[in-house]
């Protein structure tokens, strides 16, 4: 009896995907959504918990390093997929499940001494990988302004005090860009004083360049509002603990997009009244990120994301999948929200996520960036003065 | 139902047989309900797998030896339990073995997120035990009153002070904030901050293959033997019409473990820093006015 075999067979029912997702990518990560809510699969949570790493869209250099650096994080066995287009995503992960059943990708050993000579990658009949030293994810290693060095060569972290005067322990703990419900790119260059952010900055990595001899699109292809809209509940619910209504969400999002609105339209009003009756999600959500609507008329930010988060979930359950302000084009700076929405309004946005972090512990911090527009980080131009700024 | 016979600790290996079986066809039944019957196998094998993976200056001996633990501890819990007119170990103190092995997860959770040696899974096992100081009293006020009713700390004498009503009867609000404590205890449902994915899986955050695979398949066993302590506390144990006792116990078992399964998936995270207000405020005053209406009556 294949017991091999059989036990391939079976995972392979359920394999879990780490989305990469590059700037201007979210239609391709939709898709990558869609697809493996069709297969029964999973958008993996972490490197540990993945099977195939796929990257959505056509990543800057560093992105593109911070792949590579993430698959090595695996366990065996791995493999990649790489889809730039929607249409790509199905052969994409039909090619890296074929890899993987036979074995995938070998770690590629990144740090001396991180070989430990038991062959990585043959299917997982090894003992497990006794001590590869390479895997680190804490990054700990431009900490807390001690030099004393700790356990395998990582220095200790340094103390400071956290918000309510206490003396904690301070690691310095990059959030992003390879996250579920997380803008692309973005990157949080937070220090954590146990799981509160005493102090964070916001870093863009770059996009692509054009791909030699394409003509540069000069407005970038807009996702309809309804549909970015259906992201930002979905991602809040992923979050949120709502699993079931985060896939209906998903689904009134690719209905959308399939072209059939009424049906879509159907599932939307299914998910708006379950949110509406679950006093618990209202009770979670409430007070967490909220953002001042005299701050961000201030600095001209769209006023429908005024609030908390379970006022954003709310606006943005509020109307109709297919609003007729999502009929406006991109560059008037709509965002699928009423109100109007200066240009520039996504940068100036990103400009105040500092601010508004510091101080939240990670679980309001996951929750408000999931509660901004997906296309955040999307438009190009508009957000490359972050990283000077 | 007459008297529980303790069959002594040479059957272990046939309570941890039920045990599993039992909690495979709950898995089972409960991904049906989902429509994904194959779920929990596919998982399973995902797992099998796959190789465990380190991190760095990881505290391998207490982050492995604490997910060898998790379905130990579930085992432990059921060894308690009358399985109709057998049990494992006829403890004179059931209820207060079940409640110390409930802390004794404190211990492995938290453990099992400080091995990784990395910042989220700490974060996983530090919002396990600020969840666990809002649970664990009221949890431990809720399964006095059974005690008290029943006069006895033995499982057995508590099934058998239910046989002309079943405690759940009368103790509703005692038998609410109980599975309110199963939940938190398996890291289920609203209480699944500890293992969310907004820290990268809590606790789980760098586990794989192997490891992973106990730690999950452990908080599966923890809600089985929870639900079937549950049982045997408030809904009669093995008590019921034409079946025999050990099924009826079991039938039970998998049909409160289903209910909690469902229920967790319809509820929303509770964030830690709220719910201890909660779990403090509400659910034990609540907890102490059900034992005192038990005791009152118990008097009269």
């Amino acid at each position: 009896m294949d017991v091999s075999g059989a036990l391939t067979r079976l995972a392979a029912r359920r394999l879990h995907v780490l989305l990469v997702e590059a700037r201007g990518a979210t239609a391709v990560r939709w898709a990558a959504e869609a697809e493996l809510d069709r297969r029964g699969w999973v958008v993996a949570a972490s490197a540990a918990d993945a099977d195939v790493v796929l990257v959505c869209g056509t990543p800057g250099p560093a992105l593109a390093a911070l792949a590579d650096a993430v698959l090595d994080l695996l366990p065996r066995p791995a493999d990649r997929a790489a889809a730039a287009t929607p249409e790509e995503v199905g052969t994409a992960l039909d090619g890296a499940l074929a890899r993987w059943a036979t074995g995938g990708l070998p770690r590629a050993g990144r740090a001396a001494g991180a070989e430990d000579g038991d062959g990585d990658g043959d299917g997982g009949s090894g003992d497990g990988g006794s001590d590869d030293g390479g895997s680190d994810d804490d990054d700990g290693d431009d900490g807390g302004g001690m030099d004393m060095s700790g356990p395998g060569g990582v220095p200790l972290a340094g103390g400071a005090e956290d918000r309510d005067g206490l003396e904690m322990d301070v690691l310095h703990v990059p959030l992003g860009p390879v996250l579920p419900a997380w803008p692309a790119g973005l990157v949080l260059t937070g220090t954590l004083a146990g799981d509160v952010v005493t102090g964070a900055g916001v870093d863009v990595l770059p996009a692509a360049g054009p791909a030699p001899g394409a003509v540069p699109a000069a407005v970038p292809v807009r996702p309809p509002g309804g549909a970015l809209r259906a992201d930002l509940v979905a991602r809040v619910l992923t979050l949120a603990g709502r699993a079931d209504l985060a896939g209906r969400a998903r689904t009134a999002r690719g209905l959308l997009l399939a072209g059939d609105p009424s049906a879509a339209q159907r599932q939307w009003v299914r998910v708006g009244r379950a949110v509406g009756r679950s006093r618990g999600l209202r009770w979670s959500l409430r007070d967490v990120g909220a953002l001042d609507g005299v701050l961000l008329a201030e600095h001209r930010v769209p006023a429908g994301l005024a609030g908390d988060v379970a006022d954003r979930l709310a606006a943005a359950l509020a109307d109709p999948l297919s609003h007729p302000l999502d009929a406006e084009p991109l560059d008037a700076g709509s965002a699928g929200w009423p109100g109007p929405a200066p240009a520039g309004w996504r940068a100036r946005l990103l400009g105040l996520l500092p601010g508004l972090v510091t101080g939240a512990e990670l679980a309001g911090v996951r929750l408000v960036l999931a509660s901004l527009p997906a296309d955040l980080t999307a438009v190009v131009p508009e957000v490359e003065q972050v990283r000077h700024g | 139902m007459g008297e529980v016979t303790a069959v002594g600790t040479g059957w272990v290996p046939l309570a941890a047989a039920v045990l599993l079986a039992t909690t495979a066809v709950t898995a089972t039944a409960d991904g049906a309900l989902l429509g994904r019957p194959d779920r929990p196998w596919a998982e399973a094998a995902r797992l099998l797998r796959q190789q465990r993976r380190t991190t760095l200056a990881a505290d391998t001996l207490l982050g492995r030896g604490a997910v060898l633990l998790a379905p130990v501890v579930a085992l432990l819990m059921v060894a308690v339990v009358p399985l109709g007119t057998w049990t494992v170990a006829d403890l004179g103190v059931g209820v207060v073995w079940f409640n110390a092995l409930d802390v004794v997860l404190w211990a492995v959770f938290w453990l099992a997120g400080w091995g990784a040696n990395s910042a989220l899974a700490l974060v996983g096992a530090y919002r396990f035990l600020a969840q666990a100081l809002a649970y664990e009293l009221p949890l431990m006020f809720a399964l006095a009153a059974p005690a008290v009713a029943a006069q006895s700390l033995r499982l057995g004498d508590v099934v058998a002070a239910q046989q002309g009503l079943w405690f759940v009867v009368w103790m509703p609000a005692a038998f609410a904030v109980y599975c309110t404590g199963v939940l938190g205890f398996t890291a289920r449902g609203p209480f699944a901050a500890p293992v969310s994915a907004d820290v990268a899986g809590g606790l789980a955050a760098e586990l794989s293959g192997v490891d992973r695979l106990l730690l999950a398949g452990g908080r599966w066993l923890l809600l089985v033997a929870g639900a079937a302590f549950g049982v045997t506390a408030f809904l009669g144990g093995g008590g019921g019409p034409l079946l025999p006792g050990w099924l009826w116990v079991l039938v039970k078992t998998v049909l409160l473990s289903l209910v909690l399964a469902a229920v967790a998936r319809r509820l929303p995270l509770w964030r830690a820093d709220r719910f201890t207000e909660v779990g403090w405020l509400v659910l034990l005053p609540v907890a102490l006015l059900q034992l005192l209406v038990v005791a009152v009556v118990e008097v009269l």
